[in-house]
């Protein structure tokens, strides 16, 4: 009975039995450790569904989906997978080395993952190895490398690559200064929903910098931008109706996008709206506070997310970006649970 | 039957013996697959052992016989007869353990083969049928008869984890007359009418659920999954691994013989005398 055991009993491993034949167990073990430390040096490729389903499990596991959720179970699966060319796993290795998710925080790391993945044309690690260039994380910084690849990831639609080139045009950061380019990158973004390139693309418009100046047009991209709850955005809207540029002058609707601004910690939004609320009537103040209490952006999670990094998903399509998302999500409910 | 009884059913009882039932075939599902890839698993793992254990056997017995040399000539070195004596002795039961090891797993793979496609197919009627012996609880007060119940459970999972599928069709397709050529004390299967009884039933068939999920996970999570996973995707793959371990092997060999050499010049020069060679 104990030798046709043999072979079950590697598998249990925290069965009891298993202790039977430590010996013979430690044997077979040997032998299929060393095998699959063979196939992996000669480069044996494990098919296509094998590899997929590594990337599955990882997933189900940073996601609790099915199982207790286990970020560094999550982590290994990823490597498991990304080492054998898994491009998406590629990406959310990277994510957690650059987050420091189920693994200390390595710039280097998610530098080498970002760009396996990027190599492979993925435009989320693009997005992500541009931005690892341009703040000098785990490489040495370079704004031209920077441009290369946001230019890459933006050619290919990706929103967050096309604001950012939007404002490397606009800072003269790794190519020459030229607004109209910037504009026309902003433009790209902001069709996509991108709070942050919808309020530099509204600027332009303001300013007349690279398109004809519009106020108008500027009011509608400032608009756009403030109802996904973009602060700076809120308080660009605040400051026209203050003006009356663009819109008819309008102090109620001021004081309202003035204060959704310095709630979300924009200090000059707070200044702003403290003079104006010494020039109005209690009434209009109650009004513009009733008016504030009662918006409610229309995408709440990213909007608080924009607060804290100036990256702006446009949605949690790609696992990398998903990842590095719900990350951002955890932090500010570890802070406050009651964030969102 | 002449006369059609009229059996009164409460709603609730109906309702935990659909529960019960899908549970049961919820179960049956689960097992096959166990089966089924615990199955493949094992006979990859024979197929490799078949391949390389003559070569890790002599790699394993040279390991040992060189650790030996090298403690023995320690021993002269200090004039310590007492613990030369003793890494003889250590060495014979380390040689003799290895190869009872090596026997013990080559009585394993030699068992092992493949199920065949019918056999395959077959799994999941006779899993809808052994999970009908799943009655844990039926027996909880009855001292016999549970030590009976617990023989039988048994019997199935180890036909179950060596994929003895004989064994299991004979359980599945005629308990009590298993239980009888066993000359064991006989089990009434039949699923009790108390809603208490069935609720009961209805948790620990869950609990069963969950042991074999994890089962199934640690299977699928284990590196000789993985090894199977390569060896089932391309043909021949496996057959190419071994033979270039094989030669590693060798090389290995080699080099621990040469060393085994020269440590038995050693111990000559110095005048020992190896007792066991």
């Amino acid at each position: 009975m104990q030798d046709s055991k043999i072979f079950s009993i590697v598998l249990r491993r925290s069965n009891a039995i298993e202790k039977a034949a430590p010996g013979a167990k430690r044997i077979l073990s040997c032998m299929i450790a060393d095998t699959l430390d063979l196939a992996t040096s000669k480069g044996v490729v494990v098919s296509d569904e094998q590899v997929e389903s590594w990337f599955q499990t990882g997933e189900n596991y940073w996601f609790g989906q099915g199982v207790a959720k286990d970020e560094k179970e999550g982590l290994k699966w990823f490597r498991k997978a990304a080492d054998q060319g898994h491009v998406h796993a590629q990406g959310c290795l990277g994510v957690c080395y650059y987050s420091g998710i189920g693994v200390a925080e390595d710039y280097v790391e998610a530098v080498k993952w970002f760009r396996k993945a990027a190599d492979q044309g993925n435009p989320n690690a693009q997005w992500f190895l541009g931005d690892c260039y341009d703040g000098g994380r785990g490489i040495a910084m370079d704004e031209v490398e920077a441009v290369k690849w946001y230019r890459k990831a933006a050619d290919q639609g990706n929103p967050n690559s096309q604001s950012y080139l939007g404002e490397c045009y606009r800072d003269g950061s790794g190519v020459t200064v030229d607004y109209a380019e910037a504009a026309r990158w902003y433009r790209k973004a902001a069709d996509q929903s991108h709070p942050t390139a919808q309020n530099n693309l509204g600027w332009c418009y303001a300013n007349g910098d690279g398109v004809a100046q519009d106020f108008e047009e500027a009011i509608k991209w400032f608009q756009k931008a403030a109802e996904l709850g973009h602060a700076e955005a809120q308080y660009s809207l605040g400051y026209c109706y203050y003006n009356g540029q663009g819109v008819v002058q309008d102090f109620v609707q001021a004081y309202k996008w003035l204060n959704l601004a310095s709630i979300q910690g924009d200090t000059s939004a707070t200044a702003r709206r403290d003079i104006l609320a010494a020039t109005l009537t209690p009434d209009q103040i109650t009004e513009a506070q009733r008016l504030s209490r009662e918006y409610q952006p229309i995408a709440p999670t990213f909007e608080e997310l924009q607060a804290i990094r100036a990256k702006s998903p446009r949605g949690f399509e790609e696992p990398a970006e998903r990842l590095f998302w719900m990350n951002e999500v955890n932090r500010l409910l570890e802070k406050d649970p009651n964030f969102f | 039957m002449t006369t059609t009884p009229i059996i009164y059913t409460s709603p609730e009882l109906e309702e935990l013996r659909q529960l019960v039932a899908g549970t049961r075939a919820q179960l049956a599902a689960l097992e096959t697959d166990y089966t089924k890839e615990k199955s493949r698993v094992d006979t990859v793992q024979a197929v490799l052992f078949g391949h390389l254990r003559e070569h890790y056997q002599k790699r394993d017995q040279l390991r040992l016989m060189v650790d030996y040399r090298q403690k023995f000539l320690k021993s002269l070195m200090r004039g310590d007869s007492e613990e030369a004596k003793q890494a003889g002795e250590n060495f014979e039961q380390a040689k003799t353990q290895s190869d009872k090891d090596y026997e013990e797993l080559a009585a394993a793979a030699d068992k092992k083969k493949q199920l065949t496609a019918e056999e395959e197919a077959e799994l999941s009627q006779l899993w809808k049928k052994l999970v009908k012996l799943y009655h844990p609880d039926r027996f909880a007060n009855e001292p016999d008869k549970l030590e009976t119940y617990h023989k039988l459970t048994a019997a199935i999972n180890q036909a179950k984890d060596t994929g003895e599928i004989e064994l299991l069709r004979e359980i599945a397709e005629d308990p009590e007359g298993f239980l009888l050529r066993k000359g064991w004390a006989n089990l009434d299967f039949s699923d009790k009418e108390e809603l208490t009884q069935l609720k009961r039933l209805h948790e620990t068939l869950q609990n069963e659920i969950i042991a074999v999920t994890e089962s199934l996970k640690d299977l699928r999570a284990s590196p000789d999954y993985e090894l199977c996973q390569f060896a089932e995707q391309k043909p021949g793959v496996l057959d190419e691994l071994a033979a270039e371990r094989v030669k590693q092997l060798e090389i290995e060999s080699a080099e621990l013989e040469k060393q085994a050499e020269r440590l038995a010049k050693e111990i000559k020069k110095l005048g020992g005398t190896e007792k066991i060679v």
